[in-house]
């Protein structure tokens, strides 16, 4: 994969101390938004959920979770159309799959590159996080 | 320019591998979008910023983009007072101008200043759908 003028090379700027809160050692799991669980704990991110990063790693249950945090640039998995920079969030269905938002959607990436369903696409982490009045 | 006790310098946390889509040679400082695959553009009105640029590049050539983390030069579309949020200027300029609700904001001014000064400013973040 190439990224404009140099080799695309993942920048992760990792959240540390979590692990995983179920066996997330497949396809299905890494590259995907996840959230915080419970304590220390990470599970896939749902519908209308905040998520906290980007798993980028396949750990087993109670196994150290790479999660990429603001500032990284990391591959992620659509879970539908989308184009280079959209906003993006969990897709509804609670794959933790990357769709484009809509108003009130908890987004915190934007993607480099346009993609389809299933693609692994290049996405930005800007943060997020907007309380409003 | 100085900040507090000491000379101003950027710090740049850079976002890897974006090109110019189109000429951004008068563009340096101005807050940017991702305008196509790996493109980046000058950031609108209501449009959500990927970063600053930091360069000034040609059509086609590498953009230094400065994100999250960064502390950064950024040039005023209006007048700014210190801790305000900044995002891009209604006039398709990629100028920072005070946000208010609902705006597309990343950056926090560290210093306030006039339309058409350079202020430093930290990118902090932010995603807010409009």
């Amino acid at each position: 994969m190439t990224v404009g003028l140099a080799a695309f090379e993942e920048v992760i700027h990792p959240i540390p101390g979590l692990v995983a809160g179920g066996d997330m050692n497949t396809d299905a799991y890494q590259y995907h938004f996840v959230k915080i669980s419970a304590d220390e704990a990470i599970a896939l991110a749902g519908n209308n959920e905040m998520p906290i990063g980007v798993l980028c790693n396949k750990p087993l249950s109670g196994g150290g979770a790479t999660v990429a945090g603001p500032a990284s640039t990391i591959k992620l998995k659509a879970g539908g159309s989308i184009s280079a920079g959209n906003q993006l969030c969990p897709k509804s269905d609670g794959s933790g799959e990357a769709v484009a938002s809509t108003t009130g959607d908890p987004s915190i990436a934007v993607a480099l590159v346009g993609g389809a369903d299933h693609d692994l696409i290049t996405a930005y982490i800007v943060g997020g996080l907007t309380l409003h009045a | 320019m100085t900040i507090g006790n000491a000379a101003f310098e950027e710090v740049i946390r850079p976002i890897p591998g974006l090109v110019a889509d189109g000429n951004l040679d008068t563009a340096q400082h101005h807050f940017v979008k991702i305008s196509g695959d790996y493109k980046v553009a000058i950031a609108a009105s209501d449009e959500m910023p990927i970063g600053v640029l930091c360069n000034k590049p040609l059509s086609g050539c590498a953009a230094t983009i400065a994100g999250v983390g960064s502390t950064v030069k950024l040039v005023l579309g209006d007048t700014v007072v210190a801790g305000d949020k900044l995002c891009p200027d209604s006039s398709s300029g990629g100028t920072a101008v005070p946000a208010t609700t609902g705006d597309s904001t990343i950056a926090v001014a560290v210093i306030g200043g006039a339309v058409g000064d350079t202020i430093p400013a930290i990118i902090v973040g932010g995603l807010t759908v409009i």
